[in-house]
C-alpha cells in the first residue's frame, strides 16, 4: 500500500513542478514554489537525520567495541560538545569561530597537503609500476599543466605557457568536460522522467 | 420401505430379505444374540427349534427322511441302527449340502451332547476310573456328563467349539485340531463347521454349527460321547447288544455306551433299513428341543446310524467286530445292517454314496488319511475298561498293531516308497464302495482331514490283520510305538515347563498331513547341506531340504564383477594428462618476488614532503618575490574584472560561499582581489551559502577584510546564512529568496536591513559571484539561478581544479567571469595594481610547482631506467 501512494506523490509533484516551467499559470508557480520550499525544508531535517544517524551508528560501534571505536569515542565526544555549544552559544559566536577555524580548517587542509604530496609520489613511481605508453602521455601532460600553470623561477617557458598549457586546458580538457556535462545533463534529465513516470522508485522501499 | 445394510458387502438389502441379494450372507441372525459365553461355564441350552433353519439342506432333508421312517422320531438313540434308507439320507442330504447351508446331517446331529450318551449302555468304568488309556471308554462315561448339559448348538446335537489350533476345511464342516496332547499322544480335534470367523469357533446355536469335540482320551470335551462313537466302540466290543439301538435294527448290537459305533457305522453293520434312515434326522424334528434329541441320539447312537451307513462303508473289508474302524470297520455295521434287514448298505451305497468320497483321487485319499499306524498304537495303550473288554483298541486296530511290528516294519523301511501304494489300497477300498452303490446325486463333503474316530473296543486279530495286512501309510508306519512315547514324554516335559501348549508335538494325524514325501519330489534336487538337514519341527517335521529361514536372503549367485580400470583412448590420455598438467601448475605457487623497496618508499615519501614544506615555508615565511609575476592574464579573469567594472554603484551583491575548508587558502586567494573591488566599487555584499561550512568561511573570510576597509555588519554586508536543499534550495532561492531566506535564528529580519534594501528577487541583485572549488554546485547556480538573474553577471570565483569543467559555462556565456585558482587571482591583483594574498603565495606556488615538476621528471626517469635494467636482469635469471 506504502508505494503506490508514495509513487503517485512522487509522480504528480514531479508533473507540477515540471509543468510550472513551461505553463507560466499562477497557480502552477505558487503550488512549485510551495512544493519547492518544502522540500527545502526536508533537506534541512535530512541533515539532522543524517547527524543523528551518524550519531548513533558510532554509538553502536563503541557499544559493541569494534575496532576503530575509540576514533569514534572522539567523535561523538566532540559532536555532542560542538552541538551543546551551538544550542547554547549560537552557530555566530566566536567559540564556536574559533573552534572551527582551529579544528575544521587545519585538518581539512593538511588532508589536502597531504593530498598533493601522495600525488606527487604517486607521479614519481607511476613509471616504475606501469611503464607503458599511456603512463608517458600521462605524465608528459602533468608536466606541461604544471609548467604552463606556474612560471619557472627563472622566467616563464614562451611556448609551454602560452600555446601549450591553453590547448591542453582549454581544448583538450574543456572538450572532455564538455562531453561529461552532456552526459551528465541528460542522465539527469533521464532520471527526472524515470522518477516521474514511476518507472524508478528511489522512495518507498524495494 | 425398510432396508437392511448386509455384513459382509455393505450394500442395502430390503427389509423382508433373509441374505444378502448380493453376496447372499445371511442378514438377520437365525435366533436372539447370545450371551457371550465365558470361559469355563457351561453353554447355555438353547431352544433348537429355532436352529432349524440353520442346519444345512442336506442336513434337513437327511433330518426330515428320517422323520418319515417311523419310530425313529420317538427314540432315535435306541435304534442305534441307521437304516439304509437313512444312510441313503444322510448321503443325499450331502448333495443338498450346497442348497442348504444350514443343515446338519443327521448323523452329525446325533452327535450333541444331549444325543450322545452312554448312559444305557452302561459304562463298566470310567476311562478315567480305570486309568486313563482307553479313550473311547471315556468318551463313553464321559456322555452322560456331557448330556445333562444344555447345549446351545442348533437343533439335532449340541456341538461344542473345543480348543483348536488348526481347522480342515470340509465344506459345511471343518476338522479342527487342537494341538494340545494328551496322555495318548494326540491332540483334541472337533469336528464341526466353520463359523465365519477363522478359527473362531463360539457356541452360538444361532450361526454356528454343532461340533463334537473329542479329547485325547477319546471323549468329547465336555466329556460327550457322540452315539456313533459309542456304537462304535460298543460295536468293536462285540457284545452287548445296545440297549439304545433301535429295535430295527437288530443286528446293531454294538454297544454305545463304551464305545459307542457312531450311528451311522453302526448302521451299516446292522441294516440298511430306510427306517433307519430316521435316524439321521432324528435329531431330525427341527423344533424338538436339543436336550431331547441327544438324549434320542444318544439312546439310538448306532441303531440310528446304522441304517444310513453308507455303501462305500459296507464295502470295506470288515473285521470280527461290528463297524470299528473308519476304514475298515466301517464296513462291518454295513454288512451287519446289511444282512439281516434291508439292503441298508446297498440302499444307502446306492443312494447315499459318498460321491465325494469317489470323487476323491486315490492319491490324495492316501495322502490325506491319518495315520492309522498312529491311531492304533495309542490305542492300544489306552488302558482298556474291565467291565467294558470291548472298550478299547478295536478289534481291528488292535489286531492290527499287534501285527504292527511285522506290518510296520516292513513298511517302513520302505514307507516312502510304499506309501503311496499303501495309501492307495485303503482309498480303493474306500472308492469301491461308493463306486459300486454310486447312486446319490449328492456331492460329498470335501473331507481332507483324517478320520478322527476310534473305535473303542480292539477289533478282532484278523480284523487287525487284514487292515495292516495292506502297506501302511507313511503317517501311520511313521509313529511307533516310540514315537507316542517320545510325543508323551515330550508332553510332559513341555507341560511341566509350559503349563500351556505343548510346542512342537502334533498328533500322528496331524502330523500325516503334512506333505509327505510322496508327494513332494522324491529325488529332491541336492542342493548341499540343505538336503542333509531334516527338520525336527513343524508341519515340516520329517522332511528334508527345507531351506532356511535366511536362506532367502543370502545371495543365491556371485555378483557381477566389473573392471576397475577405466577404459580411455590414447586420445583420452594425452587430454588427461595435460588437463592434469595445467591443474598442478595452478595449484602450484607461484614465487612471490620479495620487495626490498620497502625502506626507501618511505623513506621518499618523507623526502618529497620535507623538501615541499621546506620550500614553500621558507618562500612563504620570508616573503620573497623572486619569481616574477604573468605578464598574460586569462581572459576569463579580465572578463571578471570588466564585469564587476560595469556594476553600478551602491548595488548589493549576492556573494555565495560555497568551496570546502581545505581549498580555503586558494579560495581565499582567488577571491580576496575579486571581493576587494567589489568593496572598492561600494557594492554591497549579501553572503549566502548552500553548504553547511559556508556561514564559517564567510564569518573567516570577512573578517579578514575588514581590517582593510572597515565593513559594517548589516550595513555594508549581511550574512544569509545557509540554505539547504541543494539544487532545490537554490532554486527556490532564486524563485523566491525572501521566502526561502526568512529570518535568522534570533528572529531577524535579514531582508530589512539596509544592505538589502530593494532586494525581492534574485534579479535585484547587482550580480552574483560564485565562490566554489566544485564544478558541480558551479552547475547547479548556473543552472538554476542563472535564469532567475536575468541580465545580471555571474562571476565564478574557482579552484583551478574546477576550471576545466567550468570552463564550457564561460564560453557559453552563461558565466560572465571566471578567476581560476592563485593564477586567476594574481592577475587580477596585478590588473588592480593591488598585491594581495595571491601576490604573496606566488612565489611558494611557483617553487613548489617546480620542485613538484622536478620530483616528477627525476622520479620517472629513475623508474625508467630502473625498470629497464630490471628487463634486463629477468631473461638473465630466466636463462
Amino acid at each position: 500500500m506504502k508505494r503506490p501512494i508514495a509513487t503517485a506523490i512522487a509522480i504528480a509533484i514531479g508533473l507540477i513542478v515540471l509543468l510550472g516551467y513551461f505553463i507560466p499559470l499562477p497557480i502552477l508557480t505558487s503550488v512549485r514554489i510551495e512544493l519547492v520550499q518544502w522540500a527545502i525544508i526536508l533537506s534541512g531535517v535530512a541533515v539532522l537525520v543524517g547527524v543523528i544517524n551518524l550519531f548513533s551508528v558510532h554509538l553502536k560501534k563503541i557499544r559493541e567495541k569494534e575496532k576503530g571505536a575509540v576514533y569514534s569515542l572522539f567523535l561523538i565526544a566532540a559532536l555532542l560538545l560542538t552541538f551543546i555549544l551551538g544550542i547554547i552559544l549560537g552557530p555566530d559566536h566566536s567559540t564556536m569561530q574559533l573552534m572551527f577555524e582551529s579544528v575544521v580548517i587545519p585538518v581539512e587542509a593538511s588532508l589536502m597537503a597531504m593530498l598533493a604530496m601522495t600525488l606527487i609520489y604517486a607521479s614519481i613511481r607511476l613509471l616504475r609500476r606501469r611503464s607503458d605508453l599511456m603512463t608517458v602521455v600521462f605524465l608528459i601532460t602533468v608536466l606541461l599543466v604544471l609548467l604552463g600553470t606556474a612560471p619557472l623561477p627563472f622566467g616563464p617557458l614562451p611556448i609551454v605557457g602560452d600555446l601549450i598549457r591553453p590547448f591542453i586546458a582549454q581544448v583538450l580538457a574543456a572538450a572532455g568536460a564538455r562531453g561529461i556535462l552532456l552526459g551528465v545533463a541528460l542522465g539527469t534529465l533521464t532520471t527526472g522522467l524515470r522518477i516521474v513516470f514511476g518507472a524508478d522508485r528511489p522512495y518507498g522501499g524495494r | 420401505m425398510a432396508e437392511i445394510r448386509c455384513p459382509m458387502c455393505g450394500k442395502s438389502n430390503p427389509d423382508s430379505l433373509d441374505e444378502c441379494q448380493f453376496c447372499q450372507a445371511r442378514l438377520k441372525p437365525i435366533t436372539a444374540p447370545l450371551d457371550p459365553l465365558q470361559p469355563g461355564e457351561p453353554p447355555t441350552k438353547k431352544n433348537t427349534s429355532e436352529l432349524e433353519k440353520t442346519l444345512p439342506g442336506w442336513l434337513r432333508e437327511a433330518r426330515k427322511a428320517e422323520d418319515d421312517n417311523t419310530g425313529f422320531e420317538e427314540t432315535p438313540a435306541e435304534t442305534g441302527s441307521v437304516s439304509k434308507a437313512d444312510s441313503t439320507d444322510l448321503l443325499g442330504g450331502l448333495a443338498d449340502a450346497q442348497e442348504e447351508e444350514e443343515e446338519v446331517p443327521d448323523w452329525l446331529s446325533r452327535l450333541s451332547p444331549d444325543t450322545v450318551k452312554t448312559p444305557d449302555r452302561k459304562t463298566p468304568s470310567t476311562p478315567k476310573e480305570s486309568g486313563s488309556g482307553d479313550w473311547l471308554s471315556e468318551i463313553r462315561h464321559e456322555t452322560p456328563d456331557t448330556s445333562e448339559q444344555a447345549p446351545t448348538t442348533p437343533e439335532p446335537e449340541s456341538f461344542e467349539a473345543g480348543p483348536e489350533t488348526g481347522s480342515i476345511d470340509l465344506g459345511e464342516s471343518t476338522f479342527r485340531v487342537d494341538d494340545t496332547a494328551d496322555e495318548s499322544g494326540f491332540g483334541s480335534f472337533s469336528f464341526g463347521k466353520a463359523d465365519e470367523e477363522d478359527n473362531q469357533i463360539q457356541a452360538d446355536d444361532s450361526e454356528v454349527q454343532p461340533f463334537i469335540t473329542f479329547d485325547g482320551d477319546g471323549s468329547t470335551a465336555e466329556g460327550e460321547l457322540p452315539s456313533w462313537l459309542s456304537n462304535f466302540a460298543e460295536g468293536n466290543s462285540d457284545q452287548e447288544p445296545s440297549e439304545s439301538t433301535e429295535p430295527e435294527t437288530a443286528d446293531t448290537s454294538e454297544p454305545q455306551a463304551e464305545g459307542e459305533l457312531p450311528n451311522w457305522l453302526s448302521g451299516f453293520s446292522a441294516d440298511e433299513n430306510p427306517a433307519q434312515d430316521t435316524a439321521l434326522e432324528t435329531p431330525a424334528a427341527p423344533e424338538e428341543p436339543l436336550k431331547e434329541e441327544t438324549q434320542k441320539a444318544e439312546e439310538s447312537q448306532v441303531p440310528a446310524f446304522e441304517g444310513e451307513l453308507p455303501d462305500w462303508l459296507s464295502t470295506l473289508p470288515s473285521d470280527g467286530e461290528q463297524g470299528q474302524s473308519f476304514t475298515g470297520d466301517a464296513e462291518e455295521p454295513v454288512q451287519q445292517a446289511a444282512s439281516p434287514s434291508e439292503p441298508g448298505p446297498e440302499a444307502v451305497s446306492k443312494e447315499e454314496s459318498p460321491e465325494w468320497l469317489a470323487n476323491l483321487p486315490s492319491e490324495s485319499k492316501a495322502t490325506e488319511l491319518p495315520n492309522v499306524r498312529a491311531f492304533t498304537d495309542s490305542l492300544k495303550k489306552m488302558p482298556t475298561d474291565e467291565s467294558s473288554p470291548d472298550v478299547g483298541l478295536p478289534n481291528w486296530l488292535g489286531d492290527e498293531s499287534a501285527g504292527e511290528p511285522e506290518g510296520s516294519d516292513a513298511v517302513q523301511p520302505a514307507a516312502p516308497e510304499s506309501e503311496p501304494p499303501v495309501e492307495s489300497e485303503l482309498l480303493d477300498r474306500l472308492t469301491a464302495s461308493p463306486a459300486a452303490g454310486d447312486g446319490a446325486a449328492q456331492e460329498p463333503p470335501d473331507i481332507t482331514g483324517p478320520p478322527f474316530f476310534v473305535e473303542e473296543k480292539a477289533s478282532s486279530d484278523e480284523d487287525v490283520e487284514a487292515i495292516f495286512s495292506m502297506d501302511m501309510p507313511d503317517w501311520l508306519s511313521s509313529l511307533g510305538p516310540g514315537d507316542q512315547e517320545q510325543s508323551q514324554a515330550s508332553d510332559d516335559s513341555a507341560g511341566e515347563s509350559d503349563e500351556s501348549l505343548v510346542p512342537g508335538d502334533l498328533p500322528g494325524w496331524v502330523k500325516a498331513m503334512r506333505p509327505v514325501e510322496a508327494v513332494v519330489d522324491k529325488a529332491p534336487v541336492d542342493s548341499g547341506e540343505s538336503d542333509r538337514k531334516v527338520e525336527h519341527k513343524g508341519p515340516l517335521a520329517g522332511l528334508s531340504g527345507i531351506l532356511p529361514a535366511g536362506s532367502a536372503s543370502a545371495p543365491t549367485h556371485k555378483t557381477q564383477t566389473y573392471a576397475i580400470k577405466l577404459q580411455v583412448s590414447d586420445a583420452q590420455q594425452v587430454n588427461a594428462s595435460l588437463l592434469e598438467r595445467l591443474l598442478a601448475s595452478e595449484a602450484k605457487p607461484r614465487s612471490l618476488s620479495t620487495s626490498a623497496y620497502v625502506m626507501p618508499q618511505r623513506f621518499l615519501r618523507w623526502a618529497i614532503a620535507v623538501l615541499l614544506i621546506l620550500v614553500i615555508g621558507v618562500t612563504t615565511f620570508a616573503g620573497t618575490s623572486v619569481v616574477p609575476l604573468p605578464n598574460l592574464y586569462p581572459n576569463e579573469t579580465l572578463a571578471a574584472i570588466k564585469a564587476i567594472n560595469d556594476l553600478a554603484a551602491d548595488g548589493t551583491v549576492l556573494l555565495v560561499f560555497d568551496y570546502n575548508p581545505g581549498l580555503s587558502g586558494e579560495m581565499e586567494a582567488a577571491a580576496t582581489p575579486v571581493v576587494d573591488h567589489l568593496m572598492l566599487k561600494g557594492m554591497k555584499l549579501a553572503a549566502l551559502s548552500s553548504v553547511p561550512t559556508g556561514p564559517a568561511l564567510t564569518e573567516r573570510f570577512m573578517r579578514s577584510l575588514q581590517d582593510s576597509y572597515d565593513f559594517q555588519p548589516d550595513q555594508q554586508y549581511v550574512e544569509l546564512g545557509y540554505l539547504p536543499g541543494g539544487s532545490a534550495g537554490v532554486l527556490g532561492f532564486a524563485s523566491n529568496p525572501l521566502v526561502t531566506i526568512g529570518q535568522t535564528i534570533s528572529g531577524t529580519n535579514l531582508w530589512a536591513s539596509p544592505a538589502l534594501e530593494n532586494i525581492k528577487s534574485l534579479g535585484d541583485f547587482s550580480a552574483l559571484v560564485l565562490l566554489t572549488d566544485e564544478p558541480e554546485i558551479a552547475r547547479t547556480w548556473i543552472e538554476q539561478a542563472k535564469p532567475k538573474l536575468g541580465s545580471r553577471p555571474l562571476i565564478l570565483v574557482v579552484s583551478a581544479q574546477a576550471e576545466p569543467m567550468v570552463r564550457p559555462y564561460y564560453e557559453s556565456g552563461q558565466v560572465q567571469g571566471m578567476v581560476t585558482g592563485l593564477m586567476g587571482g594574481v592577475s587580477y591583483e596585478k590588473v588592480n595594481a593591488r598585491p594581495g594574498l595571491s601576490t604573496r603565495y606566488w612565489d611558494a606556488f611557483s617553487f613548489g610547482i617546480f620542485f613538484a615538476e622536478l620530483m616528477i621528471v627525476a622520479g620517472g626517469l629513475w623508474s625508467l631506467i630502473s625498470a629497464w635494467l630490471a628487463r634486463r636482469t629477468q631473461p638473465a635469471e630466466k636463462e
